[in-house]
């Protein structure tokens, strides 16, 4: 059953007398509003007094023994809370490219008790050891996200077997020694230089060896004399002795030589291109003997 | 009259502090509204051209401004101190809050305690000769005071007008040379206890009062055309609670008063004569309030909320014509009122006779028309002058006490107490004065 009268939902009342809002500010903060609003109030609080509280603090931290101490420690706990994570564990050290002598012998170098924190390791320190062994070229350390510190190295390539006195050394092409041999036959592949100073004059060998690539059969070594020139030594005892400038031209001159009239095959024991404008053979001993007989029969006068 | 004009000294001398530091607040109280404007005063070089006489508009401008509701102010007097101080509170913060400073001195206008207007006259030898400053002091100090009332306080001390034997109408007789010196002042009082509450007010609020003027004066000041001013004319501040007059000649006010009638008295008709609540009759008016009746507005119906309706079906309006019959009487009343006191001043002496109705309820619609009607005299509505800075929102009528007072404070007329008080009237002032000094600042 509805009811006859309609009710309304809402009857709008309005009261006689709303309190109004009243938007005064209240004494105490009308003051500070005015002291705020005073000269040199603002830069004080907003910059001097953190400034001060920031320096009172600090100072209060160090001048206090026990204090300090015992942030310290707190700080050490908080360091090794996380450096105990094992997420950050190193399990081992992967070297992906590299021989096995190097890697064993970064193996040796590297001086880390496995497992280790990341965090307590110096990956600049170990770049730097990997880095100073004389195999490596460029070393880059980096942990990977499966707790492995992985060791890029790039390897020096040995391009020529160095002689010095008594003891053998593999050269890469800019002359520094990748290695110490025991034997020159070690690696029998290379090319061999000889002599004090040759490992300063890599680029200058190399050249020669380029150079003489048609008597490579026949060639021993390269002889570095006086640290200044060199020499060639071939099979046979044979030297060529270059002069200390236009070494790779005068090399030249034999080369043609060679090819065109075969002097290397030739009895003779040396040929001294020091002087270009004048080289110099000297035919052995038998072969001198045998011009000597020649030169009689011909002529019927010694020479 | 001695301590009178040490308050007032004081007073002017702050005001001369504050405009030199800079930043100086001007107070309008008010019976329906309280305005603060904030000023800020640019050095002297923006008004070094002393020879235009417009209150240089350029050697000031106003960074802040606020209005507030006004509370507890009636016929321009406080009543409730507490409610004024709230009110003045919030114009302040507001102000200060626009402007992003901190003022320390106001300068503030006053419309009640039932000013009264007094011509005095003193005359002196001249000393040596040739008027010095110390002459004008003396002369000021020589002038006939009338007992106006123990209770009562000089608001206002205006030299007038100077005489130099038989040669008058000069404005600054220093230099001159001559035997007699005499002098026309205008001497405004009120009573002193509004005056004591309001300083009062603002001493709560922790404000200091650099100046206090009468608002009728002020109003003149900006609401009157320079040649108005000149050549003689009355501004009538129309307020909410009471309505000032002043009357100007030669760029001083000659006389002061004040009907304790404004807008505030419309809105009270209203509320009585259609039963609304005092909000909603303030808004009538506002909104459709008139005084001259054509026969369009009988059929302009306005609807008056009914806060006891309980249907939309239970209206109620009120045509504009009844408004209006509400209204009219009691501006006729007001209007009438201003032309006897006008009528007492000898208004109708001076060479023109402009009248300019200023304030809040001056903007009624037609006002004007019945203005001239009653009072008789050419009438026009005056807005305030325009100053830097003013927002447009307070560049109306409503505002030329306001705007009078910031432009009183950039210019300030010279009064009595601005003169060298004679020696032999000193007494202990000095001493007083050193032991104040102590007092206020240690």
């Amino acid at each position: 059953m509805s009811t006859l009268v309609a009710t309304r939902k809402s009857t709008q009342v309005v009261a006689l007398s709303a309190p109004r809002r009243d938007p005064a500010p209240s004494k105490m903060k009308y003051r500070l509003q005015r002291l705020w609003l005073r000269k040199y109030v603002r830069p004080v609080v907003q910059i001097w007094l953190p400034v001060l509280g920031i320096a009172l603090f600090v100072w209060l931290l160090g001048s206090n023994d026990a204090l300090r101490g015992a942030v310290q420690q707190k700080i050490d706990d908080v360091r090794a809370s996380v450096a105990a994570r094992p997420e950050l564990t190193i399990e081992s050290i992967d070297i992906p490219v590299g021989s096995v002598d190097l890697v064993r012998q970064i193996d040796g170098v590297i001086d880390l008790a496995l497992p280790v924190s990341a965090l307590d390791v110096d990956l600049e320190a170990v770049r730097q050891v990997v880095q100073n062994l004389s195999a490596v070229k460029s070393a880059m350390v980096h942990l990977s996200n499966t707790g492995q510190l992985v060791i890029t190295i790039e390897e020096r390539i040995p391009k020529m077997v160095w002689r010095n006195g008594n003891r053998i050394f593999l050269l890469d092409e800019t002359g520094i020694r990748v290695a110490e041999v025991p034997r020159r036959a070690v690696r029998f592949d290379l090319p061999l230089v000889i002599g004090g100073g040759a490992d300063m004059a890599i680029d200058e060998a190399q050249a020669l060896f380029d150079m003489a690539a048609p008597l490579e059969e026949r060639i021993r070594a390269l002889v570095r004399v006086g640290e200044r020139r060199w020499d060639v030594v071939l099979d046979g005892d044979q030297v060529v002795k270059l002069p200390e400038f236009g070494a790779e031209d005068a090399l030249r001159r034999i080369v043609d030589m060679q090819n065109t009239q075969q002097i290397m095959d030739w009895n003779l024991s040396i040929i001294d291109m020091r002087d270009p404008n004048r080289p110099l053979i000297r035919l052995n001993d038998d072969a001198l003997e045998a011009l000597r007989k020649q030169r009689n029969s011909t002529y019927g006068e010694p020479v | 009259m001695i301590d009178l004009f040490e308050t007032q000294r004081d007073m002017r001398h702050r005001r001369e502090a504050a405009v030199k530091r800079g930043t100086v607040a001007v107070l309008d109280i008010g019976s329906s509204k309280i305005a603060c404007l904030v000023l800020q005063f640019v050095p002297e070089a923006a008004n070094d051209r002393t020879d235009i006489t417009i209150p240089s508009m350029g050697s000031f401008r106003v960074t802040g401004v606020a209005t507030t509701r006004s509370r507890g102010v009636q016929f321009g007097e406080i009543i409730d101190m507490n409610e004024t101080e709230r009110a003045v509170r919030t114009v302040v913060q507001g102000a200060q809050k626009m402007a992003d400073t901190r003022v320390d001195h106001v300068i503030v206008s006053f419309a009640g305690g039932r000013p009264r207007s007094y011509g005095l006259d003193g005359i002196v030898d001249v000393e040596h000769g040739e008027v010095s400053e110390r002459d004008i002091g003396n002369v000021l100090a020589n002038c006939d005071v009338p007992p106006f009332g123990q209770d009562r306080k000089a608001l206002h001390a205006l030299p007038v007008n100077f005489t130099l034997d038989h040669k008058t109408g000069l404005n600054d007789p220093r230099g001159q040379i001559g035997v007699k010196l005499a002098v026309d002042m205008h001497m405004l009082t009120v009573s002193g206890v509004p005056v004591e509450n309001l300083l009062e007010c603002l001493r709560r609020c922790d404000l200091e009062v650099a100046g206090l003027s009468f608002s009728g004066f002020v109003s003149g000041v900006s609401a009157l055309m320079e040649d108005e001013q000149k050549l003689g004319a009355a501004v009538v501040d129309f307020g909410g609670g009471s309505t000032s007059i002043a009357v100007f000649i030669r760029k001083h006010m000659i006389y002061g008063d004040a009907v304790r009638m404004g807008g505030d008295h419309i809105t009270n008709d209203i509320c009585q004569g259609l039963r609304v609540s005092t909000d909603v009759a303030e808004r009538i008016k506002t909104l459709h309030g008139g005084l001259l009746a054509t026969s369009a507005d009988d059929r302009d119906l306005i609807e008056v909320p009914n806060p006891m309706a309980q249907w939309e079906t239970d209206r109620r309006t009120v045509t504009r014509a009844e408004l209006i019959g509400v209204m009219r009487p009691r501006v006729e009343e007001i209007l009438e009122e201003v032309r006897a006191r006008l009528d007492a001043s000898g208004f109708e002496h001076l060479p023109t006779q402009r009248i300019v109705l200023t304030g809040g309820s001056s903007q009624i619609p037609g006002l004007e028309d019945m203005a001239s009607r009653i009072l008789g005299r050419q009438t026009r509505i005056g807005k305030p002058l325009r100053v830097q800075g003013l927002p447009q929102a307070a560049t109306g009528p409503a505002f030329s006490a306001a705007v009078g007072l910031a432009l009183h404070a950039s210019q300030p007329q010279d009064e009595c107490w601005d003169f060298e008080v004679p020696s032999d009237r000193l007494g202990t002032r000095r001493i007083r004065r050193a032991m104040r000094w102590f007092r206020e600042n240690w």
